[in-house]
């Protein structure tokens, strides 16, 4: 038998590797609240990827978990191979969190005074720490209000902040739990351009949101979780195809006739017009959307869009309408 | 395993660098801190008052030191609560967990930081009994003064980082700061001599540092040679050594019952 190559590359240690996670809360007199049940989810290193949910989900607790800050009840959860519970000094290393909300930040201190100090606490030096400031102040655009307190900030400017100290350790995966509530347009595609920049750079970065099409465009892969389990994971590309087998057509100017006959082409299940001159076509991939799309341009119409399941769509399709209900 | 003890030693002192800096920082900006410093005079003037009316102005050192040692054991009290509960309760007390650097030497090294405020306000305790009762206190051993100081504030320190850890758990720490601030200035001796007290409860007092600190403070300030100074010393030491070594295992286990419960967050 020959033995293993001493050259054989080991395989790349995943980001995130999480294996039969249980986690509960004792509550005085009523049953153990269950949080998160039999979760399993791995990310390899660079990925991005979005934890979407309801309230009260479990994503916030995941977070927590991954950050150390909270012990798993049972399971195994590794970041960069290490194990939150036994080597939690290990993992904080390599870690960065920003929890959501603008809290969190010393708010009588200006905002070079709170990076220093969380650069303190992730252990940079002191020529370091003054350059790795400045650079972050610079990159989340609070360079011009450094030194002034952040008692006076918006929550906005507040969220950014709290970006800057998630990085000033440049971590290799990096939790941000809803960074863009409170954020206007203009600093939420700021942050988006920041998260391609980061995947380029080769950080990990899982993200919880409820902003769907921010999933969509910034992640790699996206799982749904709700209940405390997770329904779903994959590319918000072909998310669609699992939840539907059906692509819409949407067509400007149909007359009744052709939609009719639309109708009865095999493999198209609705045809209604959804607004005034506008008709929405549902069908089978392959021959059924063929033989739709034959028929309008033959008719002359040119103006057609194709579409799939939006991700928000997905999204109420596995989790559902629950209105203003809070998941137990 | 060296490497490892190394690292583990260099994250310990991150952290109590870390929290000394980051407080004095802190107190610079923040008008509160210095409200501690606010009684030492009125207590200085409260204490000569006695001590000059009754006839006892033998007892003047006490009435100058006490001001000081109970504004340091204020500011440990209110600080060591504080911390705890303002981080929780800003959202900052699980990102502090979530790095790297040691968190029970951060509180120790903030509270040791929170220790300067002695100096002001043995100089406003001075300057009060001074001013208004001519009695300017002589230091006749600088060396035992300054040592003894040193080490009180680092003991009040330590045993302030012990009484933190009980607030990982706890949300209300105003009760404990009100409940533990006159018995200990008592079983302290720090305005009645701890050899003035019934003999079981001078046994009690000998377990509180501030016992160790008021003699030699006291006797600093006298002109016969210091008596017993090494054991004061080492009693100091080793009550300040202990304390810390009890805040900082009980941090650590406080900190482990606080992430198997989920309760370091206030939500």
């Amino acid at each position: 038998m020959n033995a293993p190559s001493p050259t054989r590359k080991r395989p790349p240690v995943k980001a995130i590797e999480i294996q039969g996670l249980n986690r509960s809360y004792e509550v005085k007199g009523k049953p153990d609240h269950i949080a998160l049940k039999d979760v399993n989810l791995t990310i390899p290193q660079g990925e991005v990827h979005s934890l979407l949910g309801p309230n009260g989900a479990g994503k916030t607790t995941l977070c927590r978990i991954l950050s150390t800050v909270l012990l798993p009840t049972s399971g195994s959860v590794r970041v960069m191979g290490h194990d939150v519970a036994k080597e939690h000094h290990r993992v904080k290393k390599c870690l960065g969190v920003v929890f959501g909300g603008d809290r969190g930040l010393y708010n009588q201190l200006t905002a070079r005074q709170n990076l220093n100090f969380w650069a303190s606490m992730y252990e940079l030096g002191r020529a370091q720490r003054r350059r790795r400031v400045t650079e972050l102040l610079d990159r989340v655009g609070l360079a011009q209000r450094a030194d002034e307190a952040v008692q006076g900030f918006s929550r906005g400017m507040k969220q950014r902040l709290h970006l800057a100290r998630g990085l000033v350790s440049s971590p290799a995966v990096l939790i941000l739990d809803e960074p863009t509530v409170g954020m206007d347009p203009v600093a939420a595609r700021d942050f988006r351009d920041l998260v391609r920049e980061l995947r380029a750079d080769g950080h990990t970065v899982l993200m919880t949101t409820h902003d769907m099409p921010e999933a969509a465009e910034l992640s790699d892969r996206v799982s749904f979780i709700d209940n405390g389990e997770l329904a779903l994971t994959e590319s918000p590309d072909v998310i669609g195809n699992i939840v539907s087998s059906q692509e819409r057509i949407d067509v400007r100017g149909m007359t009744d006739t052709l939609r009719r006959r639309a109708a009865h082409i095999p493999g198209v299940s609705s045809v209604t017009e959804t607004e005034p001159g506008l008709t929405r076509i549902e069908a089978e991939f392959g021959e059924a959307v063929r033989d739709v799309l034959m028929l309008v341009i033959e008719a002359g119409i040119t103006d057609i869009t194709r579409s799939r399941p939006s991700l928000e769509e997905v999204y109420l399709h596995l989790i559902g309408r629950r209105g203003m209900t809070v998941a137990q | 395993m060296t490497e490892h003890l190394t690292k583990r030693r260099l994250t310990l002192l991150t952290g109590f660098w870390t929290g000394f800096e980051f407080q004095i920082v802190t107190m610079r900006g923040q008008a509160e801190t210095y409200f501690a410093l606010i009684t030492a005079p009125f207590f200085a003037l409260l204490y000569m008052s006695i001590m000059e009316y009754s006839g006892r102005s033998d007892l003047n050192t006490h009435a100058v030191i006490a001001p000081m040692l109970m504004t340091l054991w204020t500011a440990a009290l209110s600080f060591s609560g504080e911390m705890i509960s303002a981080n929780r309760e800003n959202g900052r007390l699980e990102l502090l967990l979530a790095s790297p650097t040691s968190f029970p030497m951060l509180v120790f090294g903030r509270l040791c930081a929170c220790m300067l405020l002695g100096l002001p306000s043995f100089a406003m305790s001075y300057v009060s009994a001074g001013l208004a009762f001519g009695y300017w206190m002589p230091i006749h051993h600088p060396g035992v003064f300054a040592g003894a100081l040193l080490l009180t504030a680092l003991a009040t320190a330590a045993a302030a980082t012990a009484l933190s850890s009980a607030f990982v758990l706890t949300l209300g720490a105003r009760i404990v700061q009100n409940t533990l601030s006159f018995p200990v200035y008592l079983l302290g001796g720090v305005i009645v001599p701890v050899s003035l007290f019934p003999g079981w409860l001078e046994g009690i007092s000998r377990l509180v540092f501030l016992s160790w600190s008021a003699d030699l403070l006291r006797a600093s300030a006298s002109p016969e040679p210091v008596e017993n100074a090494g054991l004061h010393f080492a009693m100091l030491l080793l009550l300040g050594a202990a304390s810390l070594a009890f805040g900082l295992l009980s941090i650590v286990w406080f900190l482990h019952r606080a992430r198997q419960l989920g309760a370091l967050s206030k939500e």
